[in-house]
């Protein structure tokens, strides 16, 4: 029996997409986003937290997810030898019309309209989650949203022309 | 509409099977070390290690500081060396302070502080930095990143803000002692953002050495089209090139462009890269209406330049087909990693293993033999010998502390800040709104153009001094720059003295030739 192993299994199982997502969202390239993934579950194991419930679970596995996407992003040998748009030739696929909008998209808005979008989650918990006041995260999504939608507006137009 | 595309997309974002499978196994072994060794053994364990590497650094820090040139006399002087400067520092009354018994060993480095000053809202370390094991490690070509606890809080300060792209410190190498392997460096990091930020003292550690990097910026490389391969494979659905004879290798190198042409009617360029070298290639096409010069940044598969049409870009409007906006140049595609094992692609993507000789990277352009004649080809190089971090695995990555190759030392205020205001700093057609000097340099402020090309001299001690651009700060990461555009509004811009000064002593101040009176 393989105790360790099926608890991982187990873990990885109930946050393994959020995870990704998340990390994949804020980092913009598969590579960065496997790194961080391993990250995140391999300190899972190292602080042993106690949840007390699924919520506060599934908040810490946000929350470490976002704090290593910083770290990355913060790598000072990173910051130093990779231009920015280097950094943001993601792989996400290839053939939706939002990837590339999405590439240039400021990072602030990133999360906030991933953890809006996909996690389902409201301002006040997004506020929570993220230490920020509620009117900056509503002025962060109805930023974010804006720009998404001039954006592809203009690229709409372009193609038109 | 917008949260329903965002769903759809993210939807098709899922980690790999190998990603979940190693993970789980790199958890459970973590798990299975945790729970096999006690902490109060493991602390006791560690504690013994650490007292013998600190006899051991006590002794050989004795034996190896009598062989570290004289970078220390060159800076301060003081009548210890033959190398001092005309008027060593601390005689000239600045408050670059000299700083003794700041010192670190770790890995065969040594680590020395030799002087560091802080003016407010900067702070400036020179340091030495020695390879004792007489292999010779460090040359010119090193790049160093230190770490500071000031810098560790901008950062994070900037990632909870959420920007991404402030340039807070720079590092320069100014010295380079090939005959004790001694490297004498700047560091200089600006914390205007940041206020009441704490500047007395500093934990000052090496996040990382680059050793001898060396880069070749973009040159053009001429693709000969009789060279173009049409024999291709599949890989996981995908079509990708066969490697073949090397069409285009580079000098000194193995790393190689193993490939090259059109599969369904896109470029293809496979680079191949052996085990045994550091190497990264980059390939990218720019439009031929766009000079070099014009590209302001470039990597992957984008190039950006100032908003321009091209030919490229129109044809491609032409063609009803989406471009990246006209400020960039994009030409989107995809990329493949793969190995051969036995005459069949691998995708590696998942995986660092080296299967053969080579692992292959193939670029697709979406460029078709039609629009070849619009582009341009440039390449650029880069590699280093090796790439050593010294960031504790599992420890709290705010903390400079986590680094293991650090020391800590207090730094004393500059003073004699001289200051002009802007109204009569016109230059060189353009306006400074201020220029500020004092023993660490000049800090200038203006319009991002004009600051940052400045020209400064001016007499010391009947000596020319000139400074040197180290780091540019001030640049919006507001909701209207993004990494496509580029910001030229007002910055400030910080310039190193090519020697400790006395700003009182400084005489013919000069920006762009044209005389700044100090008061």
């Amino acid at each position: 029996m393989n105790e360790p192993l099926e608890q991982a299994e187990q873990v990885i199982g109930r946050h393994s997409d959020m995870v990704y997502k998340l990390a994949f969202a804020q980092l913009r390239n598969r590579s960065d986003a496997d790194d961080v993934y391993q990250e995140v579950f391999l300190r899972y194991v190292r602080k042993a937290p106690t949840f007390e419930s699924p919520e506060h679970e599934k908040a810490w596995f946000l929350r470490v997810t976002l704090n290593c996407c910083k770290k990355l992003w913060a790598s000072p040998w990173r910051r130093h030898s990779v231009p920015l748009e280097e950094s943001i030739q993601a792989d996400m696929p290839e053939n939706h019309y939002l990837t590339e909008e999405l590439k240039k998209l400021p990072l602030k808005y990133s999360a906030v309209l991933h953890l809006f979008y996909w996690e389902d989650m409201t301002v006040d918990e997004i506020s929570a989650m993220l230490a920020l006041r509620p009117g900056t995260v509503k002025s962060r999504l109805s930023r974010g949203r804006e720009l998404l939608r001039k954006r592809l507006k203009g690229e709409n137009d372009h193609v038109g022309t | 509409m917008l949260e329903r595309d965002y769903k759809e997309l993210m939807a098709q974002v899922t980690p790999c099977a190998a990603l979940r499978t190693q993970t789980a196994e790199r958890m459970a072994e973590e798990e299975r070390k945790r729970t096999a060794a006690p902490r109060a053994r493991g602390t006791k364990r560690l504690a013994a290690a650490a007292l013998a590497c600190v006899l051991v650094a006590a002794l050989s820090l004795t034996a190896v500081a009598a062989a570290v040139p004289g970078f220390r006399e060159m800076l301060f002087g003081g009548g210890r060396g033959e190398t001092s400067p005309s008027t060593p520092l601390t005689q000239a009354g600045a408050k670059l302070t000299e700083i003794e018994n700041a010192a670190a060993e770790h890995d065969g480095f040594r680590l020395e502080i030799l002087g560091a000053a802080h003016d407010g809202s900067s702070m400036m370390v020179y340091y030495t930095l020695t390879d004792t094991t007489g292999e010779n490690r460090l040359n010119e070509n090193a790049e160093i990143s230190p770490i500071t606890g000031q810098f560790m809080e901008l950062q994070w300060n900037a990632a909870e803000n959420g920007s991404g792209e402030q340039s807070f410190y720079s590092n320069d190498i100014l010295a380079y002692d090939p005959e004790t392997g001694s490297l004498l460096c700047r560091y200089v990091l600006d914390t205007q953002h940041a206020k009441d930020m704490d500047l007395s003292h500093t934990e000052f550690a090496i996040g990382a050495i680059h050793l001898d990097v060396q880069r070749i910026n973009w040159q053009p490389l001429a693709l000969d089209e009789s060279q173009f391969t049409t024999e291709t494979m599949e890989l996981d659905g995908e079509t990708v090139l066969k490697p073949g004879a090397s069409p285009l290798s580079f000098d000194g190198t193995e790393t190689h462009i193993s490939a090259i042409g059109f599969a369904e009617n896109r470029l293809h360029v496979q680079f191949a890269y052996p085990e045994n070298e550091n190497l990264d290639l980059s390939l990218q096409p720019i439009d031929k209406v766009i000079a070099p010069e014009e590209v302001t940044a470039a990597g992957g598969n984008t190039a950006k330049f100032k908003r321009r049409e091209t030919e490229a870009w129109r044809k491609r409007q032409k063609d009803g087909r989406n471009s990246n906006g006209d400020q960039s140049h994009s030409i989107w595609g995809k990329q493949y990693f793969f190995n051969m094992e036995n005459g069949t692609p691998v995708n590696a993507s998942d995986e660092e293993f080296f299967a053969g000789s080579y692992q292959y990277q193939e670029f697709e352009y979406e460029i078709s033999p039609k629009e070849m004649q619009y582009y341009n080809f440039y390449y650029f190089q880069q590699s280093n010998s090796g790439a050593l971090s010294y960031f504790a695995e599992g420890q709290d990555s705010r903390n400079v502390s986590s680094y293991e190759f650090r020391v800590s030392f207090d730094l004393n205020a500059a003073n004699r800040v001289e200051e002009k205001t802007a109204e009569s700093l016109s230059v060189d057609g353009g306006t400074l709104s201020s220029v500020s000097v004092n023993g660490m340099g000049v800090t200038v402020k203006g319009d991002r153009e004009l600051a940052e090309k400045a020209v400064i001299t001016a007499l010391y001690n009947g000596e020319t001094v000139t400074f040197s651009k180290t780091i540019t700060t001030g640049i919006p990461t507001s909701d209207d720059i993004t990494a496509f555009e580029r910001y030229d509004g007002p910055v400030t811009v910080r310039y190193a003295a090519d020697r400790p000064i006395d700003p009182a002593e400084l005489t013919d101040f000069t920006i762009n030739g044209e005389e700044i009176p100090l008061s």
